[in-house]
């Protein structure tokens, strides 16, 4: 269990750190924090998969064949933006250094980070038997069975054709790679351990998005996350709810839609008002709509319909309608997984 | 379009459950665009998520969404796009952050917590949220029974009570069944042979002659359960194996793992077993 416990951390935390590297080292001073690292590395790492991923499994590739190239290529890309944008690391360094905090901001943040611990050992601990994971987790085990990709049914294990509408997004391929690499049961993979992960990443990001909000208030950025905090903990209102699915399904496609992909929308969106967009921004908001369509097919649906409406408001807002073309860029993944699925169905 | 417009209202009453976080957030926008100095801000928190609510809401555009692109179950997921803890925490902190004093900023710190906190309900008080018994977080006799049919090297065909089929093959998934979760599922599918497992009380001969139609090679019974027919359930090529937890698991006579199972189950294996069956001839 140790070595897979390494293998794991080596796969969700050092190796997006490394693949963020690159984006991160094109982005903007402001941006070049250890959290955006880890953040655009998970997009990089989610983006790639769905790019290598979907034509192994629309031509009924195996899955050891893409666990093969997916882990070649992963590593490679890790190993080169190591070499390449090394000094980013440096920056994030230098910006931590200046990273000045009162008292009282102090306590806050203490509070915070205490409340998110305490509810990513409550991921751990406390479980949620879901009806629906005898699909995700259920594909995921029948892949790694069968070292086929959608070609049996999860709930049985009978033959069947291609299913078409999950196949465009296989978050539980990915899961099923995770597995593989580390050697854990993708049960307890997902369950015990992705869940704390992604309540991680989740949380990451919203810091993120409070140093947007309040770059030069430290007290209130760290306000702002105990808020988020207690509004996620306090947030069982119902079964549809974003914060509901945080806890119960952290690790489905629908749930990292919800709470990982659009708080990671609304970030870009912020960095697209606040005209702080550079190579490496517009290089992460593509794979941020890549790993969309990679985590469920309403993904590829709403996903143009959000970042339309934002720019569109945006763009009239500020005058800059340079900026719809670069959004409808940005959304060819969208785009054309769409269009794949319309034609393959 | 008007029995899209009914669906769009159940989606949101169901969405929102009693209604006061989506107060929140509402008055928390409402304050935003009255007070947010911030353009850019304004534009992100107010316009766009005003601009998804009202797309949410419009006819047409939820007819087409259900018609063509989501079906009406998972159209409650464009809410999502609305990042409503982001607004209303947002919110609670600008009217915290315009107070001077800071006993002032702590007074209503504290009282807008203890809305949130009392408007919102614990996830850990849910019900269905329990503290788990192993890694997997399955239900222990779950992962107990099917390691009673896992075989290696080899897939198994198994047909198992209700409340197993959504979680066993999440532990192995070499163990086939006769039918899965779709018969959980109102409208999804109908299976006979699921009818006659869940009927009280079973009828020997319609779920062996079934299992037998379909390949299974074992049966898992809940202990205890009320079997009737001409004949028991050893009589139609089923013996008993073994138990495990509240579970009676019988093996197929001519299963090509058979005799394996029987030498690894040699204390419980009993070909005469029939569990609680009555002779209704």
């Amino acid at each position: 269990m140790v070595i897979q416990l390494l293998f794991l951390a080596l796969c969700t935390l050092i190796l997006p750190l490394c693949l963020g590297m690159l984006p991160v080292r094109f982005m903007k001073e402001e941006n070049k924090t250890f959290g955006m690292l880890w953040v655009c590395g998970w997009f990089a790492a989610l983006g790639l998969f769905q790019l290598l991923a979907v034509p192994f499994i629309v031509e009924k590739a195996s899955f050891s064949l893409l666990v093969k190239t997916y882990t070649i290529t992963i590593c490679i890309l890790a190993a080169a933006s190591v070499v390449v944008a090394h000094d980013v690391v440096i920056a994030c360094i230098d910006r931590m250094k200046q990273s000045v905090m009162e008292k009282s901001a102090r306590i806050i943040m203490i509070a915070a980070l205490v409340m998110m611990a305490g509810q990513i050992v409550g991921a751990f601990f406390m479980q949620y038997l879901d009806g629906d994971d005898a699909f995700f987790i259920g594909t995921s085990l029948t892949t790694q069975h069968t070292d086929t990709m959608y070609l049996f049914t999860p709930y049985y294990g009978a033959n069947g054709v291609l299913d078409i509408r999950h196949a465009l997004s296989p978050v539980p391929i990915f899961l099923a790679w995770l597995s593989e690499v580390t050697g854990m049961h993708v049960t307890i993979l997902c369950h015990s351990f992705i869940s704390m992960i992604f309540l991680g990443l989740m949380y990451c990001l919203y810091v993120q998005v409070a140093d947007r909000l309040f770059p030069l208030q430290k007290r209130n950025k760290w306000l702002f996350v105990f808020f988020m905090n207690l509004w996620y903990l306090f947030g069982n209102i119902s079964i549809y709810n974003a914060e509901s699915f945080a806890f119960t399904r952290t690790w489905q496609g629908k749930a990292m839609f919800a709470n990982i992909i659009v708080p990671a929308l609304f970030l870009w969106i912020m960095l697209i008002a606040k005209q702080e967009m550079d190579v490496g921004e517009w290089l992460v908001l593509f794979l941020i709509v890549m790993s969309a369509t990679l985590t469920t097919s309403t993904g590829i649906y709403s996903v143009p319909i959000l970042l339309v409406l934002a720019t569109a408001i945006i763009a009239v807002r500020q005058k800059r309608y340079l900026l719809i073309f670069q959004i409808i860029a940005c959304l060819v993944p969208s785009l054309f997984y769409g269009m794949l699925y319309l034609f393959l169905k | 379009m008007s029995e899209a417009i009914q669906t769009t209202l159940d989606i949101y009453r169901n969405y929102e459950g009693t209604g006061c976080l989506l107060f929140l957030v509402s008055i928390a926008v409402v304050y935003l665009w009255m007070f947010e100095e911030k353009k850019e801000i304004r534009t992100i928190l107010v316009y766009v998520p005003f601009g998804i609510i009202v797309l949410f809401f419009f006819p047409v555009f939820s007819y087409v969404s259900m018609r063509f692109f989501l079906d009406d179950q998972v159209y409650y997921r464009l809410l999502w796009l609305i990042p409503m803890g982001l607004l209303a925490c947002y919110g609670i902190v600008k009217v915290i952050s315009r107070l001077n004093q800071r006993k002032k900023r702590f007074l209503v710190g504290t009282l807008l917590g203890i809305f949130l906190i009392g408007s919102g309900d614990l996830i850990y008080a849910n019900k269905a949220v329990t503290f788990t018994q192993n890694l997997y977080h399955l239900p222990p006799e779950d992962i107990a029974v099917a390691d009673v049919l896992h075989v290696d090297g080899r897939d198994v065909k198994a047909v198992v009570p209700a409340e197993m089929l959504q979680f066993i093959r999440q532990y192995d998934a070499s163990i086939q069944l006769a039918y899965g979760r779709e018969e959980l599922i109102e409208g999804w599918r109908s299976n006979p042979f699921f009818d006659a497992m869940e009927s009280n009380p079973v009828r020997t001969f319609a779920i062996t002659d079934y299992a037998m139609q379909q390949g299974v090679e074992y049966i898992v019974l809940r202990s205890g359960t009320p079997l009737v027919g001409s004949k028991p359930i050893n009589k139609y090529r089923f013996s008993f194996l073994t138990s495990a937890y509240n579970y009676d698991i019988y093996i197929f006579d001519e299963a090509p793992f058979v005799e394996e199972k029987k030498q690894e189950y040699l204390a419980t294996y009993d070909e005469h077993a029939y569990g609680n069956y009555t002779n209704n001839n």
